[in-house]
């Protein structure tokens, strides 16, 4: 920002004495108020329309008042500037034709041949204000105003653009106007940081005060002689005081606050004078007409726009964007809305803001524009939102194809509504496009060096020449050196078969149609794909996987032999091979991944195919973490994700893998080295497996109770294979904790990592993962660490209950179902050595098994005191396979079967609260009213019968301790989650 | 285009098939093994059109599975960059079509189709219609296609095709297929 200082001392042509008096004050006014102007904007002020303008500076001032309770002042003021700033230009503009000299004139001796004759106008002019009764009449004169000036700069400014861009003329005016000795001298003056506009306008109402109080006194009294103020919003701390001797710039700023008065005032000397009002035009970005940029913030934060207009100093830019509007929003004065919904971008609708009882007006830029609709307060222009921002507020961008395309086809939609022009066309559109990305693809050459342009290329790119002598020639590059910017191209030609090394900057990158390409840029990054059709600079490319076409640029694609699913993550949380909840009820897991959309292998079949689906993000609810879930086997097996299992059964019989994830309603997917589709990932129903290694128990297929069966006799041998793994997985990681203790207490955070004796905690207020001590965490979150840690834990889950059913009384039985079902030897074969590892396996953890339950035991509950909880009081249907104790028989058992009749079956065994339950042989049948739920023990599996998260009842969870609160659960059905469940709503279930 | 191809291939068998139908089970094995499958090289093979050698089995020691070195002709069909391919046009889109030449998938982009063609999705189902309105792409008809780009994947070969050529483009309606 620079001033529109008076230099050269104000004129004094005999003619226009009075209105002299005027500028000068009015000078003063602006000066410190006033903001950036180009150099060549520094010249003589002469003032025509002086009483006209403080009528502004009035309007201003009752506009600030506004202001206060209004919108933001800096908005307005900054508008204002602008204003002001046209009417500097305009009085440029008249003294281009009536002007004598204006630089001969002894500043000093102007001053005081003015006389006070026009103050008493001047005031009476700024009293103007009151004219305007109410608001509306008051916006209606700054609107009025505001606009005419608004045009006449604007006038002036199209006729000032070809004196601008023909730099000699320029030059020699602006050598003529260089300070010379005899002008008023610049004075930098120390500075508040942050004070200098407020200095710059004390001086100014200082000088006024001075005026006032002299011509009151008959011309009598003290006087401010310097010449202006000038602040330069580039140039914090300081402010310039134009004066012809130090000491009328130190009687300027006697007395104010803020400025440093220890310090003495520094001359700039006359050569550098012109620099200190220059802008420093290598601090600010440059922008032309025609530039792509994007928004910084605001309604339009990361928008593309185009310039279209720049002003002189460079500072202001008007933009083309595509609105943002809502067209009922403006309507009748409503409120903003307060939470921020984004509007879509689209063009200007002219009917639809007609229909919502907008006033359109239409007229012609100045700036050759064409037609400019105003509407809401705002300008418009081919559908285009024509804004007003600072350079500040824009920042350049090489836009990529679709931004671009959407850019132009809103112009595009717009005339064809309008009738401007024809029908929209989308050919039309593409044509614009591919001509603005031919130009983008040009300024970005030129911008290029052939280093930089060689370091695009790589071993085996086909290229084509694309300028020079040897135009047109197609081969591969054979090597680079990035070094000279040079590419050796082995050239792809029946007589040339030298290698030709090639400056970097005549090649480009070739694709033909059917090549397959990567995208290695923009938004469709890592997408693979097949062109299809070459258009200039763009290539269209199918991709592979989300079946779209998409326009790259073809500097961003590379030759791609390999399909590659390109991108392992998708969106910020979801990776590829996670399984993930889909927004219609549907599960699967990712396959697939693109930038914009990914493949999700459902558990659905459709057609006997597998049933993959291309997802976008929205189509994804949520990310399962169900490593804790568990199906059965087609042995009754538990199988756990981690689990090497054999498909039998279904379409992918024979194959084998390792179970990866375990979904809902006994779904596994299966990862298959052998399969080679969607990443090896099968979808089988855990029936259709068998657990490698799992015991034959029972015939799934034969009538009676095969589920019971299943259930009775599973010794889980499966789980013995995960404890490394679940020790690894800590409950705790990924939920948000706060730190109970230590250096960190009461931080929020994310556990990422845990271990036997820290846990890392990404913090939520600062950015970092911190290590913290078991010790520093709550007591909930300890016992759960503990219980997943020490070596007691371990045995934990093996499930001591059933391990130790399985083994003792049930081994037998095991047997015994064992003996008339071994049809194929080959089965038993497999079975033997196996059943020797699950049993070597399981003995570490039968010492500890009865030891392991005590540690945890926190609160010290007991069956004693805890509240009765009669089996009639729950659904029928959640009672499979719970443990009951009958009332009066004393005897405990487990549910295997609901009647009608409110009589179950009952497995008996025995319990004790300590070890839990242990099933028996015998069978009895009890009705439900003479039957209380067994209280779970610490590390048994549980269902939750009751609450608000009942709805998972169907499915087990682990109660992992049992705290006063209630039972602590994880894996509520299937997300990993802990959870206190209060005691009544856990079942125990014995599985 | 097709091949004429012989392979070999080892190919194993549990044991409760030894004794008297080995021979016919092993090539029923390898015909389920070796039909269908595709490999970038020779592409998909459709057919085993001969055992020319089924080998001596050789019973693995641990699994009791013998295993046969086995030799086959059979036809396999590559389809090859320029080659003009007779398909059936199984989907439409905006974009332009999916075609099938057997197990060979291709798309034809809609740039790739003449200029005349226009997208419309009619009483009939989306179809590309040309100019005068004589001809018509719809579902199930026949077109000739001429590959213009493979990307082979470990179990499929896609293609992209254009019929924006001479000689190329509607044979017959979906009665006629």
């Amino acid at each position: 920002m620079a001033s529109v200082g008076e230099e050269r001392g104000p004129l004094a042509s005999e003619d226009e004495v009075d209105s002299e008096e005027e500028a000068e004050l009015e000078e003063e006014h602006r000066q410190a108020k006033e903001v950036s102007r180009g150099k060549k904007k520094r010249k003589a002020k002469r003032k025509k329309k002086g009483s006209q303008f403080i009528e502004e500076e009035a309007m201003e001032d009752t506009d600030e008042d506004e202001d206060a309770d209004g919108e933001g002042p800096s908005k307005k003021r900054s508008k204002f500037i602008d204003d002001m700033a046209a009417i500097g230009e305009d009085d440029e503009d008249l003294e281009d034709f009536d002007m004598e000299d204006p630089f001969l004139m002894d500043e000093q001796a102007e001053v005081d041949a003015v006389k006070a004759t026009n103050m008493s106008k001047m005031y009476r002019q700024m009293d103007t204000r009151d004219k305007f009764q109410t608001d509306a009449d008051l916006e209606k004169f700054v609107q009025e105003r505001y606009m005419r000036r608004e045009e006449e700069y604007q006038d002036y400014d199209e006729d000032a653009e070809p004196q601008r861009e023909t730099g000699q003329a320029e030059g020699a005016d602006q050598r003529a106007l260089q300070p010379t000795l005899e002008d008023p001298k610049l004075w930098m003056i120390k500075v508040r940081r942050g004070m200098e506009q407020e200095i710059a306008v004390k001086i100014m109402q200082k000088a006024i005060h001075f005026e006032k109080a002299r011509r009151a006194n008959g011309g009598v009294g003290p006087s401010l002689f310097i010449c202006g103020v000038v602040h330069h919003s580039n140039l914090k701390g300081y402010i310039y005081i134009e004066a012809k001797k130090a000491s009328h710039a130190k009687q300027a700023i006697k007395g104010l606050n803020g400025v440093y008065h220890s310090q003495e005032e520094q001359l700039i000397s006359l050569r550098e004078m012109p620099n200190a009002m220059t802008l420093a035009d290598s601090g600010q970005v440059q922008c032309n007409p025609g530039d792509w940029v994007k928004m910084r913030g605001g309604d339009y934060k990361g928008d593309l726009a185009r310039v279209a207009w720049v002003s002189d100093s460079g500072d202001r830019v008007k933009v083309k964007l595509v609105p943002r509007l809502d067209y009922t929003r403006y309507d009748k004065g409503m409120p903003k809305p307060s939470n921020k919904i984004r509007l879509q971008a689209r063009a200007f609708d002219f009917d639809e803001a007609k229909s919502a009882g907008f006033l359109i007006e239409s007229r012609t830029s100045h700036q050759g524009l064409g037609e400019i609709l105003t509407c809401m307060g705002k300008d418009f222009v081919n559908g285009y939102h024509l804004k007003d921002v600072s350079i500040k507020s824009i920042v350049h961008v090489k836009p990529s194809y679709d931004e671009l395309h959407k850019f132009n086809s809103a112009e595009l939609k717009a005339n064809g509504r309008t009738g401007a022009a024809d029908e929209y066309d989308a050919n039309e559109a593409y044509e614009k496009t591919l001509q603005d990305a031919r130009d983008v693809e040009n300024a970005n050459r030129k911008d290029l060096t052939a280093q930089k342009a060689a370091e695009g290329f790589s071993k085996g790119d086909v290229v084509i020449v694309a300028r020079g002598e040897l135009q047109n020639l197609v081969g591969s590059v054979d090597h680079v050196s990035a070094a000279e910017g040079v590419v050796h191209v082995k050239p792809d030609h029946k007589e040339l078969t030298d290698l030709l090394p090639i400056d970097a900057l005549l090649l480009e990158k070739y694709f033909t149609v059917g090549k397959h390409v990567k995208v290695v840029k923009g938004k469709h990054e890592g997408s693979t794909g097949m062109v299809v059709e070459v258009q200039d600079t763009i290539a269209v490319v199918f991709a592979d996987v989300t079946q779209v076409e998409m326009r790259v640029f073809m500097r961003d694609l590379i030759d791609c032999t390999e399909v590659t699913h390109g991108l392992t993550k998708f969106g910020d949380i979801y990776n590829l091979l996670d399984l993930v909840q889909l927004v219609d009820t549907e599960s699967g897991v990712i396959v697939g991944v693109e930038k914009e959309a990914c493949l999700v292998l459902t558990t659905r079949v459709i057609n006997g195919k597998p049933d993959v689906r291309t997802c976008r993000l929205q189509d994804i609810q949520r990310k399962i973490y169900a490593s804790k879930l568990t199906g059965f086997d087609g042995w009754r097996n538990v199988v756990n994700s981690g689990d090497v299992v054999k498909v039998v059964g279904g379409e992918n019989a024979g194959k084998q893998g390792t179970v990866k994830h375990v979904a809902k309603n006994n779904v596994l997917f299966v990862e298959c080295r052998d399969v080679l589709e969607n990443l090896g990932i099968l979808c089988v129903k855990s029936k259709d497996c068998n657990v490698v290694g799992g015991k034959r128990m029972g015939d799934p297929g034969a009538p009676g109770d095969p589920r019971r069966q299943g259930r009775e006799a599973n010794v889980s041998t499966g789980v013995a294979k995960s404890f490394r793994q679940l020790q690894r997985e800590s409950p705790l990681i990924g939920k948000s904790i706060v730190i109970a203790r230590g250096p960190y207490k009461s931080y929020r955070g994310k556990v990422v990592d845990a271990n036997d004796r820290n846990v890392r905690v990404e913090l939520e207020a600062q950015c970092k993962v911190v290590t913290v001590k078991h010790a520093h965490l709550s007591r909930n979150h300890q016992t759960v660490l503990r219980s997943n840690y020490t070596p007691a834990a371990q045995g934990a889950f093996s499930m001591p209950a059933t391990v130790q059913g399985g083994r003792g009384p049930f081994s037998s039985m095991a047997a015994g179902a064992r003996t008339p079902m071994h049809s194929g030897m080959g089965a038993y074969g497999s079975q033997t050595p196996m059943h020797a590892g699950a049993y070597g396996s399981q003995t570490p953890m039968h010492h500890s098994g009865g030891a392991m339950a005590s540690p945890f035991r926190i609160s010290g509950p007991s069956q004693s005191h805890d509240e009765r909880r009669p089996a009639d009081r729950y659904d029928q249907d959640l009672l499979q396979d719970v443990v009951c104790q009958a009332r009066h028989a004393g005897k405990y058992g487990k549910v295997t079967s609901v009647g009608q009749d409110g009589f179950v079956q009952l497995l008996l065994g025995t319990y004790d609260p300590e070890n839990g339950f242990h099933a028996g042989s015998g069978m009895e049948s009890f009705s439900l009213k003479e039957l209380d739920l067994v209280k779970p023990v610490e590390n048994a599996f549980v269902r939750i019968l009751d609450g608000e998260h009942k709805q998972s009842g169907a499915q087990y969870s682990k109660m992992v301790a049992e705290m006063e609160s209630g039972g602590i659960v994880r894996g509520l059905g299937d997300v990993a989650d802990l959870e206190t469940i209060p005691m009544p709503h856990l079942a125990y279930v014995d599985l | 285009m097709f091949f004429l191809l012989d392979m070999e291939r080892i190919v194993t068998l549990p044991p409760q098939h030894f004794g008297s139908g080995l021979r016919d089970v092993l090539h029923k094995q390898l015909v389920r093994e070796v039909e269908g499958t595709c490999s970038g090289k020779h592409g998909y093979i459709v057919s085993v059109t001969k055992i020319t050698d089924s080998g001596k089995g050789r019973v693995q020691v641990g699994t009791g599975k013998a295993t046969f070195h086995m030799k086959y002709q059979c036809v396999a069909f590559r389809p090859f960059k320029g080659e003009v391919l007779d398909c059936v046009v199984t989907q439409i889109t905006k974009l332009g079509f999916f075609a099938d030449a057997g197990p060979f998938a291709i798309f034809v982009s809609s740039s790739l189709i003449p200029d005349d063609y226009e997208f419309t999705s009619g009483d009939q189902g989306p179809c590309f219609t040309s100019g005068d309105q004589d001809v018509a792409i719809v579902r199930n008809c026949e077109v000739r296609v001429k590959v213009v780009g493979i990307r082979v994947d470990a179990t499929e070969i896609f293609g992209i095709g254009t019929i924006k050529e001479d000689y190329l483009g509607v044979l017959g309606g979906p009665d006629m297929s």
